[in-house]
């Protein structure tokens, strides 16, 4: 009964969010979330000891029906993937304008976690598919929500490329169905380790490579993320960014780890040599950004590299390493998409060169933000440093030289880049905040609008010398005229006078006032508290390393050990 | 009035100071107090479990070599929170610099403490962490941020290599634990020596500033002086000389070890004494003779077995007392002049007595003049040197090099004349108290050695001490004075040498910035390929999974055999051979309606395939929604103006010849792969037994279902077919909410109005008087059929008659559904086919009139909570989740079985409609959609 809650808990919440009153939907969801997070972190301490759990659907025995198992796996997998859907929903609450919240927002969040955790709680290939199929659906629409012309470019990149390789992955299911006349996953390992012609295997574990490398987005299948991922509200890119191209990695582990672990082998020097490429690229491409959610985007991809890496050295130790690294830089980097969430809601721009002078306005985001790029760059005694130690052990182990090489001068780039935020937003004084040229006002505009001389402007107007109103080159901090103006001014992300003042901070003032309007409405606490939660995450496993770790090896050897999972699924009697 | 507040100000800052550096005095005097015990016993260890299955524990190790260091670090660190608590003006950059440097010396004392490598190496990159806080302590200013992230990236890559270093090693002897490592001798002839060896080294050279990695250091001077003054040049850049203490046991006395530290440590000695001369800024200047001084260190700890030992430590004593001591008072002197550049400096000595002694003593030391320690430092290290003759030669000149620069920092800051007078700001007379302490130790050091320094440095000689101030007249001493007057002539010629323009050397820091450059460059160069077009990016993804095929493929081709048996295999294949032909139809036809026909037709075939098989409930739902989808496709398209239709299709055909063969290729070699390795896989399947199909097939009429497809989608993998809905509902809501997009909704004028006075409204709430001047045109409303030619009244009849009647089909489906073809999703399409066809012909506004009750909202959300309460309710009888029920005790008429599949089919047939239709209303809406 457990174990099919975090499948009902989202579909009922998503339901329950189609009724129209705001704030039932957002009670729902938040308390749809909380129970979930409950369940998941249940499900998880319950398997300390080992074991799964495993129930047949319709009570129809395995393999002919369809089974969920949760083995320690995917008990993390659910654990860490609640965190998050809780604090994204808590996120959601103040970065969600009013009119995506009425065009369905939650519902399709719900849809959304009750497909990654569907992935996750499957015991079936086919239902993977279909897990797949959710997700996919659900977030395209949360991705174009809101119709802005970049969503809809983002939205139609993502949905093309990502339909591939769900055409693949079917490909790939359809033949192995003709392969292994089943689709039950312990019943496929149990069957397919003993197939005559490697080959075929061989072929189908490529094609669920690049199906699953897709949605994982590794080298040089990623392109779709870089293209969407810094397209919407910044509460769906925390969601995306942080758990769902790691159900791609988790599949890929699932499937091919399980299934095709001959294969897997053979596929070795492919396998790394693609990992060392993604984490190359992906932290070049981060580098070369300057606007704060696409720079992350990049890091995406970068830290998919380590966990094709704990795949590609396939011991127990690399696997294990990859699981943990899995459960931090979740938490790690949905922690920075938040951050970067709140510098844009305290000073409209995620642009690095506009932003600036948080470590004086806000130290405690700094302090939050520091925990959880130090994390990522692999900094002790954060999780990330414990998952990057374990997978350099693993490589060096296993005798590959070269990626753990890579890994490391990946890790330092990472540390750059992050550098580079820290020093642009949270050390630099802010740049000069109001424009000397305030823009004019949109066309439309214009005519409609006239000022009275003497009345003082509301935040996000200002006068020139000649008396003219324009708009101040940031967005206003009231949600709602910043939403209306935003809409109708063109964002010109290389702004002028934004240049790097040094020295002291000649608005200071005007940053305090920001700050006072903003937190006087409240607001500050609904995106502090979700970002505080998990980086309270991020340092507890930092500190308390060994329970985490111990659950991590628990995981890898389900996986790499797939006979208690095939007896446990399909015999459960013996 | 004000200036007593100001008075206050500071003493109750300076108070701070005075109470921390209490409590890190005591912490002092508790780390000393086990001297006696150290002396003794030669360790304490003490250990916990962190992390053990990574080979990670919390263990303390306590020898006198991480004694000497610890006292080092709390010692110093008291007198230099003390300064602090004068040096700052603003008490909220005091407590920001307490919090950092408390946090830094506790990882410090970790780092020497530590009985574990990984926990070393924890604390060493916690040491870096917080130095580049500390360097760019002042981040707003441009160069303290690049002198911070130099110096971070040097430490952490030089920390990277540490780690793999220390891994190694630790696997290689089998532990982690510093003692097991330090009492493994046979690390030497480990295969791995020289890589594990060159890593750490590595390290320890980056965080110690050797060449070439050196100038991070001189990089750091942006930190507040305190700062600079404890991190490096007292304590955290010695780190790397602690763990080349630490190890030299185990890993010293190597041909290998001996060339490189002696090579890289008298190098960087000299260098950073040369450098040194040639800066205007005296803390670059400090930073480059800190630099020296570590050369000089690392030289010593090159040595064979203990030669250099002594000298190495009493020299770590004496650097850290005078350079601390002379990074305070030049700290001092930029508070009170406001410039810390040579040029400008002069004749202090005057308006700064007290700090005038305390840098000349502090400065006689670093110059190695009798009585101080600095004298006694030089002269352990000549004399350790002795054999090496070209050693003797470099030490002696960078000696000589650093006696004039120590003349440079006294005679020239403090007695050499100026002309005009500072302008001074009076430093506290309390901030002195911190250098003093420090220069006075370097003094009592010297005159004192056997009381105060030789009992800390004891514990780790095995031999006898030679430590002396007078040892008569020996080599050392004479090259100590040939030394020192070189160092004076050298002064005396400044005027001379400082014109001397020398040829411009690489500046490490420019090699770093290339560097950096260069990757930023090459970064620019990788996003590229991220270049904005779809096109490209189905090239790269496609053209991979055409090379994985090719590449598998050509083995398969021997498992590829055609059958014919029957009449109906030759059916099969013109269908085939007309969804082929369909499919490139709709390729190439440049009309968008015959297009969609054409893909309709493809579909049609892949259905009329399936009745073949036979399979005829799959051929009808390939039907249906084959039907639908085109009817949709169509109703969108129409909906699209004919120019843009037209201008997307020339850009989508406007390619090269090269292009179009090399997507034809990409688009065969996956067809023809998929193709093939279907038909080998399908052959492979002989040698599996069976598969569950079978089973399938036996089962179905145990749950009373006689059609097997139905029970599999509605029974055997119900699960999917309730996710599937969920697919089908969230597609729906993303027709609706891509079609009824604000920004969309924004350009009608409606809409635009509504904007408007939502903005007014917020203007208005805040108090701000905005009018509007003119408000935009009505609203049109425009509510024409969908598609005009549809709309005759024989149409309208039709419609109309055609709803009731689809709703009839779809009740017998959902009723028979289990023992004939169709089910509750067949049901849902053919009704929603009859609620389309509504649509198309009455238009938005009569449709929604007339279909009043079909709120697709709550027929979704009732399906799907009709289909869950339905999986859900034998779980609470007992029974596992969406178990099938049979109701077989109520008897209907017509052969009906009422089960739970018919409430299962019939939330799938609400999901299906309210979806349809939804999507049909967004579609439909001429201007705007009511949001949900």
């Amino acid at each position: 009964m457990l174990i099919i809650l975090p499948l009902l808990i989202p579909l009922a919440m998503g339901i329950g969010a189609l009724i129209r009153f705001r704030e039932v939907r957002r009670g729902v969801v938040v308390i749809g979330t909380f129970l979930n997070m409950l369940v998941c972190l249940t499900l998880l301490l319950g398997l300390q000891a080992g074991g799964m759990y495993v129930s047949q659907m319709g009570g129809h025995p395995a393999p002919y029906g369809i089974s969920i198992v949760v083995d320690t796996l995917s008990a993390v997998m659910l654990a860490v993937t609640s965190v998050i859907a809780f604090g994204v929903v808590l996120f959601s609450r103040v970065t969600i304008d009013a009119n995506r919240e009425r065009f369905a927002y939650y519902p399709l969040l719900a849809f959304l976690l009750m497909g990654i955790n569907f992935a996750f709680l499957t015991g079936d290939l086919f239902t993977l598919y279909v897990a797949f199929e959710v997700m996919l659906m659900s977030s395209f629409v949360l991705l174009t929500l809101g119709g802005e012309r970049g969503q809809l470019e983002g939205g139609l990149k993502y949905v093309t490329l990502n339909l591939i390789s769900s055409t693949i992955f079917l490909i790939a299911v359809g033949l192995t169905y003709a392969v292994a006349g089943t689709l039950n996953l312990a019943d496929l390992s149990r069957r397919l380790s003993g197939i005559e012609a490697p080959g075929i295997t061989t072929l189908l574990a490529g094609l669920f490579f690049i199906a699953f490398g897709i949605k994982a987005a590794i080298f040089p299948l990623f392109f779709w993320l870089p293209a969407s991922y810094h397209t919407p509200p910044i509460a769906v890119t925390a969601m995306f960014g942080g758990v769902l191209t790691k159900v791609g990695i988790y599949s890929m582990w699932r499937v091919l780890g399980m299934v095709f672990p001959q294969d897997l082998v053979y596929l070795q020097p492919l396998i790394l040599t693609i990992a060392a490429l993604t984490m190359v690229t992906g932290v070049l491409g981060a580098i070369a950004q300057t606007e704060v959610r696409r720079l992350l985007s990049f890091h995406i991809i970068s830290q998919i590299g380590y966990l094709l890496m704990g795949m590609g050295l396939m011991t127990e130790i690399s696997l294990s390493g990859a699981v943990f690294f899995m459960v931090h830089v979740i938490l790690a980097k949905t922690v920075l998409f938040f951050v970067s969430g709140i510098t844009h809601e305290v000073q409209g721009s995620y642009y690095l060169k506009k932003l600036g002078g948080f470590q004086k306005s806000h130290p405690l985001v700094a302090i939050l933000f520091l925990v959880g790029a130090l994390s990522l760059a692999g900094i002790p005694p954060l999780p990330g440093f414990w998952a990057k130690l374990t997978l350099i052990r693993a490589g060096l182990e296993a005798q590959q030289y070269g990626i753990v090489a890579v890994a490391l001068v990946v890790s330092l780039l990472t540390l750059y880049s992050m550098t580079k935020i820290w020093h642009e937003v949270f050390w630099k004084a802010k740049p000069l905040d109001i424009d000397p040229h305030p823009q004019p006002l949109p066309t439309t505009w214009r005519g409609e609008l006239k000022p009275s001389p003497l009345a003082p402007l509301p935040d996000g107007l200002q006068r020139d010398t000649e008396g003219k109103v324009g708009m101040i080159h940031h967005a206003p901090t009231d949600p709602i005229l910043r939403e209306t103006l935003e809409k109708h001014v063109p964002v010109n992300p290389e702004g002028e006078g934004s240049e790097d003042q040094g020295g002291g901070a000649p608005f200071g003032d005007r940053i305090g006032f920001l700050k006072s309007t903003f937190d006087d409405q409240g607001r500050m606490g609904w995106l502090l508290a979700p970002t505080i939660l998990l980086v309270v995450c991020i340092i507890v496993i930092g500190i308390f390393a060994e329970p985490m770790y111990q659950i991590s090896v628990q995981a890898a050897v389900g996986v790499l050990e797939p006979e208690a999972y095939v007896q446990t699924v399909l015999f459960p009697g013996e | 009035m004000v200036l007593a507040s100001v008075e206050q100000k500071s003493l109750s800052k300076a108070v701070y100071g005075w109470l921390l550096a209490g409590l890190v005095s005591i912490l002092f005097a508790w780390l000393l107090s086990y001297l006696p015990t150290i002396t003794n016993l030669g360790v304490i260890e003490l250990s916990l479990p962190w992390v053990p299955q990574l080979g990670l524990t919390l263990s303390l190790y306590l020898d006198g070599l991480s004694l000497l260091f610890g006292l080092v670090i709390l010692g110093i660190g008291a007198v230099i929170v003390v300064y602090a608590g004068y040096y700052f003006d603003e008490i909220a950059d005091l407590a920001r610099f307490y919090g950092l440097l408390m946090g830094f010396m506790g990882a410090m004392l970790a780092l020497v403490l530590a009985g574990n490598v990984l926990t070393l190496f924890i604390a060493w990159e916690l040491t870096s962490i917080l130095s580049f806080l500390l360097i760019s302590f002042y981040g707003t200013r441009t160069e303290a941020r690049n002198g911070a992230l130099q110096a971070l990236i040097i430490t952490g890559g030089g920390g990277l290599a540490l780690l793999v270093g220390l891994v190694l090693m630790g696997t290689a002897s089998g532990s982690m634990d510093l003692s097991q490592i330090i009492s493994n001798s046979s690390l030497r002839d480990h295969p791995w020596y020289s890589a594990f060896t060159l890593l750490i080294l590595i390290g320890c050279f980056s965080k110690s500033a050797q060449f070439p990695f050196h100038f991070w250091l001189p990089g750091a001077m942006s930190a507040p002086t305190p700062a600079s003054a404890y991190l490096h040049s007292a304590t955290m850049v010695k780190a790397g000389i602690y763990l080349l203490l630490r190890l030299a046991p185990t890993l010293g006395d190597t041909a290998f070890w001996q060339t490189a530290l002696m090579s890289i440590g008298l190098l960087t000695m000299l260098i950073g004494a040369a450098f040194a001369l040639r800066q205007r800024d005296l803390k670059a200047a400090l930073a480059y003779s800190t630099i020296s001084q570590l050369g000089a260190l690392v030289a010593l700890i090159g040595l064979p077995g203990e030669a250099g030992l002594e000298a190495a430590l009493v020299g770590i004593l004496a650097h850290a007392l005078y350079k601390a001591a002379l990074f305070l008072v030049v700290g001092a002197i930029d508070h009170s002049t406001g410039t810390r550049n040579l040029d400008e400096l002069g004749g202090l000595a005057r308006q700064l007595p007290g700090w005038a002694v305390v840098a000349t003593m502090a400065g006689l030391s670093m110059g190695g003049l009798p009585p101080l320690l600095g004298f006694v430092a030089k002269e352990s290290l000549l004399y350790a040197m002795l054999e090496n003759p070209l050693a003797l030669g470099i030490i002696v000149c960078s000696a000589a090099f650093t006696v004039t620069m120590a003349l440079i920092l006294v005679w020239d800051v403090f007695w050499g004349k100026r002309e005009e007078p500072h302008h001074l700001h009076e430093a506290s007379r309390g901030m002195l108290f911190a250098p003093a302490v420090l220069a006075g130790g370097s003094l009592l050091g010297g005159i004192q050695l056997q009381a105060f320094v030789a009992p800390l440095i004891t514990p780790m000689i095995m031999h006898d001490l030679h430590l002396t101030l007078f040892a008569g007249f020996n080599t050392p001493l004479a090259l100590s004075i040939v030394a020192i007057v070189g160092g004076v002539a050298i002064f005396a010629a400044r005027n001379t040498w400082r014109t001397w323009t020398l040829p411009a050397l690489p500046e490490g820091t420019q090699i770093y910035k290339s560097l950096v450059s260069g990757v930023e460059k090459i970064a620019d160069l990788a996003l590229r390929t991220q270049n904005g077009k779809l096109r490209y990016y189905l090239i790269v993804i496609l053209g991979s999974v055409a090379i994985l095929q090719a590449s598998a493929g050509l083995g398969h081709l021997d498992n590829v055999k055609f059958e014919f048996n029957s009449g109906t295999d030759i059916l099969r294949t013109l269908l085939l051979l007309l969804s082929l032909g369909a499919t490139l139809a709709s390729i190439l036809y440049r009309k968008h309606l015959l297009a969609a026909l054409a893909l309709g037709l493809s579909g049609y075939c892949v259905g009329g395939l399936f009745l073949l098989e036979p399979a005829p409930d799959v051929a009808l739902v390939q039907f249906m929604v084959e039907t639908v989808g085109t009817v949709l496709l169509i109703v969108m398209l129409s909906r699209i103006d004919a120019d843009e239709r037209e201008r997307a299709m020339n850009s989508l055909w406007k390619q090269s010849r090269a292009g179009l063969v090399r997507d034809i290729v990409i688009a065969t070699v996956i067809g023809v792969g998929v193709g093939i390795f279907a038909l080998s896989a399908v052959n492979h399947r002989q040698s599996v037994p069976e598969t569950i199909a079978t089973w399938h097939i036996e089962h179905s009429p145990d749950i009373g279902i006689n059609d097997v497809v139905g029970a599999i989608v509605t029974d055997f993998r119900g699960m999917d077919t309730i996710i599937e809905i969920t697919v089908f509902s969230v597609a729906a809501l993303g027709v609706l909410t891509i079609l009824a997009v604000p920004a969309r909704k924004l350009h009608s004028p409606a809409g635009r109005l509504r904007v408007l006075r939502r903005f007014e409204n917020a203007v208005l709430r805040r108090g701000t008087v905005l009018e509007v001047v003119h408000e935009p045109e009505a609203v049109h409303e425009d509510d024409k059929p969908l598609v005009s030619a549809f709309s005759t009244p024989l149409t309208r009849i039709m419609a109309r008659f055609m709803l009731p009647f689809a709703f009839l089909v779809a009740l017998t489906q959902l009723l028979y559904g289990g023992d004939a073809p169709g089910d509750g999703f067949t049901a849902g399409v053919i009704t929603g086919l009859g609620v389309t066809l509504f649509y198309v012909v009455f238009g938005y506004h009569e449709s929604h009139e007339r279909l009043r009750w079909l709120n697709p909202r709550w027929l979704i959300g009732g399906g799907l909570a009709l289909v869950i309460g339905n999986a859900i309710f034998p779980l609470l009888i007992g029974q596992s989740f969406l178990a099938h029920l049979s109701f077989d005790q109520i008897v209907l008429p017509a052969n009906l079985h009422l089960s739970s599949t018919l409430v299962y089919e019939t939330g799938i047939f609400l999901t299906v409609l309210g979806s349809i239709s939804m999507v049909m209303e967004a579609i439909a809406y001429p201007k705007e959609v009511e949001p949900l």
